[in-house]
């Protein structure tokens, strides 16, 4: 890892830009904990604009908001639920795969566990759709998977 | 499948999915495995399963704050009972309880059905199980429940046997369950000197049947039921308001659960994966509650290999799922009992006693021997 020849880590922000062109700033400390991020830190020095092609300007500013709080120990419960509280489940996916993008191991365990959740009684249908993942069973097979399934299936709402 | 988004892929690669998926609950992935048969494919793999249970055990819940673990041991060839209560994160705290007045003369043989119910613990004798006794041990009282029982014929003598104890919110009501035989008396004098149990096997049973003990009405009330018999003095366990054990009927064996709100009664067979076999021996099973859940830990007989399923829903058999395949285990004999966060005690051949954390697969020993082969572990919430 490059050595911070200037003053104290915590003090040093960092310029990230996003793919469609907006620039953020955000302490090294959090920096850190974004692994992709310092790798291009370390191969590009921490006084250039850092380039992040594949996260854009709607999701950057919540995952900074969420190592914001990390860095000062004040992620807890309560921050986290209120956190998700007002997103839709696509835009959780796409903060997931920025996470993933990001190397942010953190964000990623605990989005992960808040897609599970929201996934946990919704139907195989709306789960295709979710995952982007087209059905490979035929008709008679998949008849047959859910009638021995039949009891994972109870009140649960096909068409949801 | 192509994405109407031309910002980002709609698309989660496998290696995302998996990190989802395996904090589903189980019930969830049985249902998804009709997605896609890759996803059916990958629900089957071991690697998955063992993921899926490290986060499942690892799962919050309140139930487990503040509580800690009694442990009962025996001592001695005729089986002196001593009960400590365990706390502190390695299980370094240890207080030695004082039985309660009713076995204080005799403590031999005493069993621990299931666990505790706002601190009470319910405590019978091995052998007849007449005396059954409600003990809280942090307030030091106890309750003796009665055991005679206007069901029974004036004539006959009685065996019975303990199947439940537990807390039946809908009535606010404390309960006992148990099965009751009838033997006619022998009135030979010749046989008076006999062991009473022995005379009783030979004697002719008159009538069975299950009751149920109401500490509000503090009687007992018959059942008009017919539920497999507990095995042995098998483990027995409470959750939600129901109670649990592992049953025998007709030779063949299930998860009995009795619901002590409407004495309904539902019946779980094994799971079908593993089977008496005369390569690998008899199976071995232990009823134990995982993370809220009804689980069995099976091996087979002189194997330290245990496979530990949780059941996903009560009454069906295909909704097991084996979660974990934990061993060989040096020197482990049986389990005695299960911890918070999925720790499962062992008596150890050096008569150790020890807990396997499921998350780490790692053994480690608590600093306590027990002499006799009938420890029991609870756990303990006042």
């Amino acid at each position: 890892m490059a050595q911070e020849a200037s003053s104290s880590t915590s003090s040093k922000t960092i310029s990230l830009k996003t793919g469609d062109g907006e620039i953020f700033e955000i302490e090294a400390s959090a920096a850190k904990q974004m692994k992709t991020v310092q790798r291009l830190i370390d191969d590009l020095g921490d006084d250039i604009t850092i380039p992040l092609h594949n996260v854009f300007s709607k999701e950057l500013p919540k995952i900074i908001e969420y190592y914001k709080k990390d860095i000062t120990g004040e992620i807890t419960k309560d921050f986290e639920a209120e956190f998700v509280k007002d997103l839709n489940d696509d835009e959780v996916k796409v903060l997931f795969l920025a996470a993933n993008y990001l190397d942010a191991n953190k964000l990623f365990e605990f989005l992960s566990q808040n897609i599970a959740d929201r996934l946990e009684s919704k139907s195989v249908e709306y789960v295709r759709k979710y995952f982007g993942v087209e059905n490979d069973f035929t008709p008679e097979e998949e008849s047959k998977l859910r009638e021995e399934r039949a009891w994972s299936f109870r009140g649960i709402k096909e068409d949801e | 499948m192509a994405s109407k988004d031309i910002k980002v892929s709609n698309h989660i690669p496998n290696d995302l999915a998996f990190s989802i998926l395996s904090k589903l609950p189980i019930v969830s992935i049985k249902r998804f495995s009709c997605v896609h048969k890759s996803w059916a494919l990958l629900f089957q793999n071991p690697n998955f399963l063992s993921a899926v249970g490290k986060n499942f055990i690892s799962q919050y819940n309140s139930f487990y704050d503040d509580t800690c673990l009694m442990l009962k041991r025996t001592q001695g060839y005729d089986n002196r009972c001593v009960f400590d209560m365990l706390s502190g994160e390695r299980f370094e705290n240890r207080v030695r309880l004082d039985l309660p007045l009713p076995f204080q003369d005799d403590d031999t043989c005493i069993q621990i059905l299931g666990s505790s119910i706002n601190g009470i613990i319910c405590l019978y004798q091995e052998g007849d199980h007449s005396k059954i006794v409600l003990w809280k041990p942090t307030a030091k009282e106890f309750t003796i429940i009665p055991s005679d029982n206007v069901n029974y014929l004036p004539y006959s003598t009685t065996l019975t046997k303990t199947h439940g104890f537990g807390y039946d919110s809908v009535s606010d009501d404390y309960k006992v369950i148990r099965h009751a035989t009838l033997f006619e008396r022998d009135t030979d004098s010749r046989s008076r000197n006999y062991l009473e149990g022995y005379r009783l096997y030979i004697s002719k049973s008159v009538g069975k049947f299950w009751e149920i003990y109401s500490m509000r009405s503090n009687s007992w009330r018959k059942l008009d039921i017919d539920m497999p018999l507990r095995i042995n003095e098998s483990v027995v366990v409470y959750m939600n308001g129901m109670c649990h054990w592992w049953g025998i009927k007709v030779g063949k064996e299930y998860v009995v659960s009795f619901d002590l709100s409407n004495d309904v009664f539902l019946t779980t067979p094994t799971p079908l994966d593993m089977c008496d076999n005369s390569n690998l021996g008899m199976v071995e099973r232990h009823l134990v509650v995982l993370n809220m859940s009804i689980s069995l830990i099976s091996n087979y007989a002189m194997n330290t290999t245990f496979h530990i399923s949780v059941l996903g829903q009560l009454g069906v058999r295909e909704s097991w799922t084996k979660l974990f395949i934990v061993g060989p285990l040096l020197g482990v004999e049986h389990p005695i009992g299960v911890g918070k966060r999925g720790n499962i005690f062992f008596r150890k051949e050096n008569y150790k006693l020890a807990y396997l954390d499921l998350s780490t697969e790692i053994i480690e020993e608590i600093g306590i021997q027990g002499e006799s082969h009938f420890c029991q572990i609870v756990i303990y919430k006042s």
